[in-house]
């Protein structure tokens, strides 16, 4: 019987999860993930206009609200089976790179740096209850220094997405049909110069910053390793020219690529508090309805699977799938894959400024039929993102959502698969069961976002427990 | 008037700014019928006898009413108490909805509820008819 | 305190100095270092929008708010500790004079079981509680973002989580500061009033009056088009977009001229209609967002 570790609030994620260990001989034996917020939109969506659920599911999140918009307009694109004008789907993507670079500075920064460096001299964002710092002073300085200019350069990213998008978070901009913004050369202009800068602090500052704490802290490249298997709906995908290219739909299963069939996805709501007639899930089954006093489950978080497999996403699947980064899958190299990547994306979107024309966006008139049904994947800041939509009478009959987080954050399942982030937990040593900084830092590496983790709905199948964590 | 012997010359603005906006709805109802870019529409409306004529008398069945629900170009009608009215260019029924409520129904029992059946409201909406019992 | 029967006033100032000094000791004792007041920022039942949109802030941006204008306690998404420990600075806050920041609405349904913010002596505590203990403590409490405000999308329609505003879980006197998210300037600049000044002049809707007020169709720029009814069709068009939806008549921010993100662009200069993300009902009653 091991000793239990629990640590909730779990700060320094997007919204709240708490995660409990059992620590035996100083190390993990078991770890569980809960969510620990549930609001409901999938529910919320029953009956309301189509277009209304690009704005709706946006606010599912602050940070990633952009990803949802895009998710929410794929979807419904689907379902009017209508492509966007090549350009209009160049400045969307511009929108959906400005929203990348924001999360993973801010994530980097503010979210991770704190765990390895003692942060500038204002409360909160310094800490004194642990003492594992091992960075020299002017290193540790430095890096502090960084953190307070890191904010300026986020905020920039935000301020790009505004000028396509009219404001951020919950930017308008990205519609069904392609943008709204009409595109000139002041903008462009713009968007350039703030690029350009953000890129100087990325290259000069950023990753010469997470190569210095993987150098002083490299036992963390031998723990946090999840499954190993993989997994990304594409993004950056529509072209053909390399230079504007990321990755493809795929997936990694022991060790196999294969390619993706968003069929095989569903969801076990075993461990969450959800009720459902069935405990397997598929995305589009009718809403489930929550128990929050459900014995066996522990987390809002619902345990989405692939052919049965939990996935882990996010940057580091896409750097890995990609060939981009293939160092391995520990908590440092997801922390390094995500500061690679955000270099990766800014050269897509210089590339994306130099082919975008400027004309007036060639906008529609939509209507939907009364029954049909679509779904938009799409990779974004944490991972895979998908939105499924059912339409009956012209209005939503059904909408599921399965974020990246909760792939990375599931609990487990009905077969005793443990979710991506316990299992990265489990077998990982700590130093010192008073201050178990191990935890966070692996935990914090997978870029957790709560708020979208749970929103549950479903129609009928599965209760999702989304277990924030 | 008051409003316009005021010394301050913003609040002259703002009330001649009002004044202007009411003389150009009334020119509005009583001349032309906009739609947008529709100019065929217009001429055809202004070789009809004007809408004044017609208003007080015309019978809109609950199914034609349906059809003036703001969407597409189409003007937006509201019945409260059995009278018809012109919604389109109020300020409040953006889209021919207001507050979740759609343009072209009977909204007699939302009106009295929310706006306590203040008649002075509706005041300055055209009439376009009355709803058939 | 004895008094003396004394006409000396030499005498007189000894008895009273020692207790002034100590008077003003613990003052200072109890006040934060640079006399900054203790804001505890409480993240509830909503997306955690508006504490990002604060660090979009410019001029004053967040580092300045935290450095000059207050002490931050407590934030989810900022604070370097975590666990108990972080949430022990909650609690040690809560015995000062702090200012309370709400951001997302209140889940009550199963007792709040539906947001958990911490878990602290092997008990878990719902935003509900959080809320609850820092509302009855705090010296001004501010509601940020609609959710905060009036309920806002946590609480849209059939509301699973029985989520309620801040002002109506507490049944008190609350700042609210809408908008989904709201506007850095109009979050921090209320913060900064209650430090410098106290509480700020409110309007009827307890929004500061220098924010809220005037509705954005009052000062649209594609008023004239709306005057003289020229109307968009379709998103992407420069006109009025009154027709596809807009909710600018019904909604009382200064977006229009504040503008976003660096005062770049807002939603209708970006030829989308307004959806009232400020306003009392959203979202329910602003819907459609968008009708053609």
């Amino acid at each position: 019987m091991g000793q239990k570790i629990t640590i909730n609030p779990l700060t320094r994620i997007s919204g709240f999860l708490e995660i409990q260990v059992e620590v035996e001989k100083n190390q993990i034996i078991d770890a569980k993930s809960s969510g620990m917020l549930f609001r409901g939109f999938e529910k919320m969506l029953k009956g309301r206009p189509p277009m209304d659920a690009i704005y709706f599911t946006q606010r599912i999140c602050g940070i990633c609200s952009t990803a949802h918009s895009m998710a929410s307009t794929l979807a419904l694109e689907d379902i009017l089976n209508i492509t966007p004008h090549g350009n209009d789907k160049m400045i969307r993507d511009f929108m959906h790179g400005c929203e990348f670079i924001q999360n993973h500075l801010r994530h980097f920064y503010l979210y991770t740096l704190p765990d390895y460096v003692r942060g500038p001299e204002i409360q909160p964002l310094y800490s004194t209850t642990h003492s594992d710092y091992r960075l020299s002073l002017n290193l540790n300085n430095e890096l502090s220094k960084h953190y307070i200019e890191s904010i300026e350069y986020s905020r920039s990213a935000h301020q790009m997405l505004a000028v396509l998008g009219g404001k951020a978070p919950h930017n308008h901009g990205i519609f069904v049909g392609g943008v709204s913004v009409n595109i000139d050369s002041s903008k462009l202009i713009k968007m350039k110069s703030i690029l350009n800068s953000i890129k100087e602090f990325v290259i000069n500052r950023m990753i010469p910053d997470v190569f210095i704490i993987s150098e002083h802290y490299q036992d963390y490249f031998g723990n946090g390793e999840g499954y190993r298997d993989l997994m990304s709906y594409g993004v950056f995908d529509a072209y053909s020219d390399q230079s504007l290219f990321y990755i493809a739909p795929q997936v990694l299963i022991n060790g196999q690529k294969q390619e993706l069939n968003p069929d095989k996805i569903t969801e076990n709501i075993y461990r969450a508090w959800y009720e459902a007639n069935k405990v397997e899930q598929r995305p589009i089954d009718p809403t489930i309805d929550e128990n929050v006093y459900k014995e066996e489950a522990y987390s809002w978080i619902k345990a989405p699977r692939y052919e049965g497999y939990p996935m882990e996403v996010g940057p580091l699947a896409r750097m890995y799938l990609s060939g981009e980064y293939t160092r391995g899958f520990s908590t440092m190299d997801r922390t390094i894959a995500r500061v690679l990547e955000v270099k990766k994306i800014i050269e897509i979107m210089e590339s994306l400024l130099e082919r975008v024309s400027l004309q007036p966006t060639p906008q529609g008139r939509f209507e939907f039929p009364q029954k049909a049904y679509g779904k938009g994947l799409i990779d974004t800041s944490r991972g895979s993102l998908g939105h499924w939509v059912a339409i009956e009478n012209q209005g939503i009959q059904n909408y599921g959502i399965i974020t990246p987080s909760t792939w990375n954050l599931s609990p487990g399942d009905s077969r005793g698969l443990k979710g991506v982030v316990e299992k990265a937990l489990i077998g990982t040593r700590i130093e010192d069961i008073k201050n178990p900084v191990e935890i966070g830092r692996i935990v914090r590496s997978f870029d957790p976002c709560v708020s979208c983790a749970t929103h549950v709905f479903g129609d009928g199948y599965s209760p999702f427990e989304i277990r924030i964590v | 008037m008051i409003a316009l012997s005021s010394s301050n010359p913003d609040q002259r603005m703002s009330f001649e700014n009002l004044l202007y906006i009411e003389r150009m709805r009334l020119n509005y109802w009583r001349n032309y019928y906009f739609q947008p870019s529709n100019r065929e529409n217009q001429l055809k409306q202004r070789a009809q006898p004007s809408l004044e004529v017609l208003a007080d008398q015309r019978l809109f069945s609950i199914e034609e009413l349906v059809q003036y629900d703001g969407s597409n170009g189409k003007p937006a009608y509201v019945a409260v108490n059995g009278i018809i009215y012109d919604v389109s260019i109020d300020a409040t029924w953006g889209g021919g909805t207001h507050f979740s409520l759609y343009a072209g129904k009977s909204l007699t029992a939302q009106f009295t509820k929310c706006h306590g059946g203040r008649l002075d409201v509706l005041r300055n909406l055209p009439q376009v008819g009355n709803l058939e019992e | 305190m004895n008094k003396r029967s004394t006409n000396c006033p030499v005498l007189a100032s000894k008895d009273m100095t020692a207790k002034k000094m100590i008077d003003i000791t613990i003052k200072e004792v109890k006040n934060s270092p640079h006399n900054k007041t203790n804001l505890i920022w409480l993240e509830a039942t909503g997306c955690s929008g508006n504490i990002l949109s604060l660090l979009n802030a410019e001029n004053p941006d967040v580092i300045y708010l935290l450095k000059e204008i207050v002490t931050l306690k407590y934030n989810n998404s900022l604070m370097a500790a975590e666990g108990e420990a972080a949430f022990q600075q909650f609690l040690d806050t809560l015995e000062t004079d702090f200012i309370l920041v709400v951001e997302g609405a209140i889940a009550t349904k199963n007792n709040g079981l539906y947001n958990i913010i911490a878990n602290y002596n092997g008990k878990r505590i719902t935003a509900m509680e959080a809320v609850q203990m820092a509302g009855e403590r705090a010296k001004y409490i501010v509601a940020v973002g609609t959710c905060a405000s009036y309920g806002g999308i946590s609480a849209a329609k059939p509301n699973p989580s029985g989520s309620v505003s801040v002002g109506q879980f507490l049944g008190k006197e609350v700042i609210r500061v809408p908008g989904c998210p709201s506007h850095p300037d109009w979050a921090l600049g209320t913060i900064a009033s209650i430090v410098a000044f106290g509480k700020p002049i409110l309007d009827a809707k307890n929004r500061p009056i220098i924010f809220y007020g005037i509705t954005i169709h009052d000062r649209c720029p594609r008023r004239s088009f709306f005057d003289k009814g020229i109307f968009s069709t379709k998103l992407g068009d420069r006109e009025c977009m009154f027709k596809l939806g807009c909710r600018g008549p019904v909604t009382s921010t200064d977006c229009p001229i504040r503008q976003w993100n660096g005062y770049v662009n807002w939603p209708i200069g970006d030829n989308t209609p307004c959806i009232g993300c400020a306003q009392e009902r959203f979202p329910d009653g602003m819907e459609p967002f968008v009708r053609y």
